[in-house]
């Protein structure tokens, strides 16, 4: 038992049932904040070890922790916490249950050892994710939620079966890197790709993340995407279709963030770019690869929780979510837009901050590799993260011209999880090694050469002189751009509709059909006898020609069994 | 134990069937506690057959003393003993669910003490029914078992207000036919071997000339006991029984009734006819419209806006999926099937508690209804969550461990019938996730003023549902999550006693 309290999500779980039977009494999120600080203690320790029960017959390794598992589980507690307190000030049970449940799953994917309980707890994320986005409350949050849904549940049915193909397969029950020639490889690969949100499977981040609450959002920007990309290290190191698709979307992201107008769905399309570079650097798959990839997943969770604590801020102190109707508030919030702006600096991968000590390995990794094409578009992609989130982002909602916006002064809880997560980053940024020694491959990397900062320097120079240049054309609509996220909300919605519709109108018609014949057939009887007296009513059509439907189904599957029978002899 | 148990486990529902009524017209409290003692009684018995077998062995029972196959005997193997429990136990539940009288509005569907006392008797009848059938190793006796319980459900089932002496005519004229169907199978094959007994049958059909005669007597059995088993497309009668059985009823019908029939299925086709040619094509043909009843049912059930109409398609789909196991026949394929039977009959069962539950005091059985359930009795929806995520197959539940044995058996199977299995077993889930998660919505993150003509009554919210429905759906829901944790018995006695059986069957023949 003693085991069971090594297992951070334990603490998270433990505090659901807390919430749940206080629901009424208390606000969660002390419960939250106190459960996951058990949680991030049981992991600072770093433990490595294996627990496992059998189950079913199934042999479930719940806690196996390695070191790639144990930092993203780290990362996973931490920026759990940063949500608790972010959000104490506002979230209700409901929310604060979903979240707990929704860290808790995150945290028990990454140290699952084997395939039945990394499933679990992928699909509790999905679902715990699901719930979150629902907390929204609003009717936008349903139908995103809905669209979230399918797309999760397409997902999950993909991993189910490419698990259950797998160890039908006599394949290895413990996780373990999959061979690349069989179905369960591209089943498996699918489900990951779906949550990694790699286009054009990402519509769904998009469309979803923007309308959780505040404080939800800073939750679903942590987990399922780096889930995703803990899967993607763990099970397919050095796939090599992932590196052009890792560096098409970190290009594909930056350009749909360029031109958004919502402040959320802009960070939206910065985890999918942000992603991409993690994406290819699996795909790369060299020592300093795979250590560029967990590493910037570890850098990025912290930036980007800070990003949409910042983006939230404003959407708080505002209640306005669009570039085009914010704008000349960072007066009144000047420490949650410094902390914002140290996100910003982060993401770009600035020096000093802890984007930059990720980021730049990757970079040179598919430099080593000689991967020119690769390293261009992330170098490329780089400028356009600067340019929408370090530069137009800020100057539209922050700076600029003044439109007479009413700002609500914003709580310190809020406040102060931004803090904390702008100290994080500033930290990693300062003192690399902090992130190093914790990381799982055997590569070293010095990330403060003289090349590397003026380099980062000069493109980061260059890319504030373009958008000052170029800050007219670039200020945003108000509009929404319909991305893949169109395939599913118009034909396939419709078809959708249309297949429901017609099978809800096949029953009437079989059964008005099947009594039209009785009735025909009735009548025809009738006028031979030229006896009546029987009963009109639809009903007894219904009953007389299920009697026949069975009779008739009998006699057909007798005649048909004798002839396969028959054929069989023959041959 | 071994010598008593079995005679009780059929005698005792058939005479609490026929005294609980007699008790009821002198005092219903009583009556009440009788009859849960005696569902009591009757799940000991199962429960210690079960262990008596999963020890000891499977028990041969001779009715009077009369040794087969000249008389009749009752067997109880791991199969039968494990479907034993889940009848006994589910009518446990649906016994405690029966005290469930008037609903909101003062209308009382079981408002006469006699009235009870009689729905209880018919209760109990249909227990004794559907024990007799898991029981049985006659063939002509599971024919009169099937009449009994038969004739108990349509009592049940004709009870419901509305439509439902329409739905339980439906059902006859189905069951009368199905009946019917599986009697002019026995008579065929009593005219070509002499004997009824099962062990008796299997030992000599290996000899009978395989002749239109036998391919006749195959189908009509298979024909008649796939009606029962609601397998596609003979699965007509099944939606309205369903939804219009009244709630505690409902609970019981559509977690074992058609899985009984199932099980039957199992035992003639998957044991005792096996070895026949035409038993061969049947289990193949059987495995392909259990994909197609899969495939269908869920999509119905996408389409549906009813809740309890919802579930109805889904049971359908479930059936589908229990069938391509028996179809299957491997040892893992009767373990998913069995498996399944036992997480779908849990789940359904709570559910169907539940939705009945909500329709009769909610005023409506539309999706749109459940809004706002969820923040009014959490713990009721909660259980009511556990049961769906066991129907959509998200571990730790049942549900989950059932498919992935199904899915494991296909995939063991291959073929085209194996990958079409496969495929169908995970768009099931796909679109069960569709299909529950809509409600599930409503329920937890929908406010309660949405639903129309609520917010107008200046009356409070009562609770959801009375205690006896909600405890039946909240212990179904603990077993749910229980089955899919402890799920050794699938492994350790049902598989070794299919195997065994199999074996044991296979040698007899020449």
């Amino acid at each position: 038992m003693s085991a069971l309290f090594l297992h951070p999500a334990f603490w998270l779980f433990a505090g659901v049932l807390v919430v749940f039977a206080n629901r009424r009494r208390m606000p969660g999120v002390p419960v939250g904040v106190i459960v996951a600080l058990g949680a991030l203690l049981a992991l600072v320790r770093g433990v490595e070890g294996t627990l496992e029960t059998t189950v079913a017959g199934f042999r479930l390794v719940w806690f196996h922790a390695d070191r790639l598992s144990l930092l993203f589980a780290l990362v996973f507690a931490i920026v759990a916490l940063l949500g608790f307190l972010y959000g104490s000030h506002r979230m209700r049970a409901g929310e604060t249950v979903a979240a707990l449940l929704y860290a808790g799953s995150a945290i028990a994917t990454a140290l699952a050892g084997d395939w039945i309980t990394f499933f679990v707890f992928w699909e509790a994320m999905a679902l715990s994710s699901l719930a979150l986005i629902w907390q929204g409350g609003t009717a936008g949050a349903r139908r995103a939620g809905m669209r979230y849904l399918l797309v999760h549940a397409t997902g999950g049915a993909l991993l189910f079966a490419g698990i259950a193909l797998h160890l039908a397969g006599g394949g290895e029950t413990s996780l373990g890197a999959l061979a690349s020639d069989a179905p369960p490889f591209w089943l498996i690969l699918g489900a990951v790709a779906i949550n990694a949100a790699i286009p054009p499977l990402h519509a769904w981040l998009t469309d979803a993340y923007p309308e959780a609450s505040t404080s939800g959002s800073v939750f679903l920007s942590a987990f399922t995407t780096k889930t995703a990309v803990y899967a993607l290290l763990r099970l397919f190191p050095g796939t090599e279709i992932l590196v052009p698709l890792g560096a098409a979307m970190a290009l594909y992201g930056v350009v749909f963030a360029v031109i958004e107008n919502d402040i959320r769905r802009l960070l939206g399309y910065h985890i999918v770019s942000q992603v991409g570079y993690m994406v290819a650097a699996v795909g790369i798959g060299t020592p300093l690869a795979l250590n560029g990839a967990a590493s910037h997943a570890f850098s990025h969770i912290l930036y980007k929780a800070l990003l949409f604590m910042g983006a939230g801020a404003a959407i708080e102190a505002t209640g306005l979510r669009r570039l085009s109707d914010l704008g000349g508030i960072s007066r009144q919030m000047r420490f949650a837009v410094a902390m914002y702006a140290v996100g910003a600096l982060s993401i770009s991968g600035a020096p000093l901050f802890n984007g930059f000590i990720s980021k730049s390995m990757i970079v040179s990794a598919a430099g080593e590799e000689h991967l020119l094409w690769t390293e261009l578009l992330l170098v490329l992609a780089a400028v356009g993260t600067f340019l929408s989130v370090g530069l137009k982002l800020p100057w539209f909602a922050f700076f600029g011209e003044r439109r007479g916006v009413a700002v609500r002064p914003l709580p310190t809880n809020l406040l102060a999880a931004m803090g904390i997560g702008g100290g994080l980053c500033l930290l990693y940024g300062l003192f690399p090694h902090l992130l190093y020694s914790r990381l799982p491959y055997l590569a070293t990397y010095a990330p403060y050469t003289l090349d590397h900062v003026v380099s980062t320097a000069q493109l980061l120079l260059a890319t504030g002189f373009v958008f000052y240049l170029a800050r007219k054309t670039l200020t945003p609509s108000p509009g929404l751009a319909l991305d893949t996220d169109w395939l599913y909300r118009i034909p396939l919605a419709r078809a959708v509709a249309a297949v429901t519709g017609a099978l809800g109108t096949v029953g009437p018609v079989v059964s008005t059909l099947r009594g039209e014949a009785v009735t025909r057939l009735d009548t025809a009887a009738r006028r031979l006898a030229a006896s009546g007296a029987l009963p009109r009513r639809r009903e007894s059509f219904a009953f007389r020609a299920s009697i026949g439907w069975t009779v008739l189904f009998a006699a057909v599957a007798v005649v048909i069994t004798w002839i396969v029978v028959w054929l069989r002899n023959l041959g | 134990m071994r010598d008593v148990l079995p005679g009780l486990l059929v005698a005792l529902p058939l005479l609490g069937a026929a005294l609980i009524p007699l008790l009821a017209a002198l005092s219903r409290r009583p009556t009440r506690a009788a009859a849960l003692a005696l569902h009591a009684a009757i799940l000991a018995a199962a429960l210690g057959l079960f262990g008596s077998a999963a020890a000891d062995g499977p028990i041969r029972y001779a009715v009077g003393g009369w040794p087969g196959p000249w008389g009749i005997e009752l067997w109880f193997d791991g199969l039968s003993t494990l479907i034993a429990v889940l009848v006994a136990g589910m009518a446990c539940f649906a016994s405690f669910a029966q005290t469930f009288g008037a609903d909101r509005n003062g209308a009382a569907p079981a408002s006469t003490p006699l009235r009870e006392g009689l729905l209880r008797g018919a209760l109990l009848l249909l227990v004794g029914g559907l024990l007799g059938i898991v029981a049985t190793r006659d063939v002509f006796n599971l024919f009169v078992f099937l009449e009994i319980s038969s004739l108990a459900a349509y009592t049940l089932v004709a009870s419901g207000e509305g439509r439902g002496a329409v739905a339980a005519f439906r059902y006859l004229l189905a069951g009368t036919a199905a009946g019917s169907l599986y009697l002019f199978g026995v008579g065929f094959l009593y005219a070509l071997t002499g004997t009824l007994n099962m062990d008796d049958l299997a030992a000599r059909l290996p000899s009978v000339e395989a002749d239109a005669a036998l391919t006749v007597a195959v189908v009509l059995i298979a024909v008649g006991l796939s009606i029962k088993a609601a397998l596609f497309p003979l699965h007509g009668w099944l939606p309205d029984t369903y939804v219009y059985t009244p709630t505690p009823a409902a609970g019981f019908i559509a977690a074992v009734m058609a899985k009984v029939s199932a099980y039957a299925l199992l035992r003639l086709l998957g044991e005792v006819l096996a070895g026949t040619e035409a038993g061969a094509v049947v289990l193949e043909v059987m495995i392909w419209l259990g994909v197609a009843g899969v495939v269908a049912g869920g999509a119905l059930a996408v389409a549906q806006r009813a809740v309890t109409r919802m579930l109805a398609w889904s049971s359908i789909s479930a059936m589908g999926m229990i069938l391509i196991g028996v179809g299957m026949g491997s040892a893992l394929a009767i373990t998913g099937a069995l498996f399944h039977m036992a997480a779908h009959a849990l789940a359904k069962g709570c559910l169907f508690f539940g939705a009945g539950g909500i329709r009769s005091f909610e005023d409506g059985d539309e999706v749109g209804r459940w809004a706002g359930l969820g923040s009014r009795a959490p713990w009721t929806l909660a259980a009511l969550t556990v049961a769906a995520l066991s129907m959509i197959g998200i571990p730790p539940t049942a549900g989950f461990f059932s498919k992935y044995y199904l899915l494991s058996a296909s995939v063991e199977a291959g073929g085209p019938a194996g990958i079409a299995a496969f495929a169908a077993i995970i768009l099931s889930s796909l679109l069960a996730t569709v299909y529950f998660l809509r409600v599930l919505e409503a329920a937890w993150f929908r406010a309660p003023a949405e639903a129309p003509d609520r917010a107008a009554s200046a009356e409070p919210p009562g609770p959801v549902l009375p205690l006896p429905l909600a405890a039946p759906v909240v212990g179904l829901a603990v077993l749910v999550l229980l089955t899919g944790i402890f799920a050794h018995p699938f492994e350790r006695h049902v598989l070794p006693d299919w195997e065994s059986g199999a074996a044991r069957i296979a040698a007899e023949a020449p």
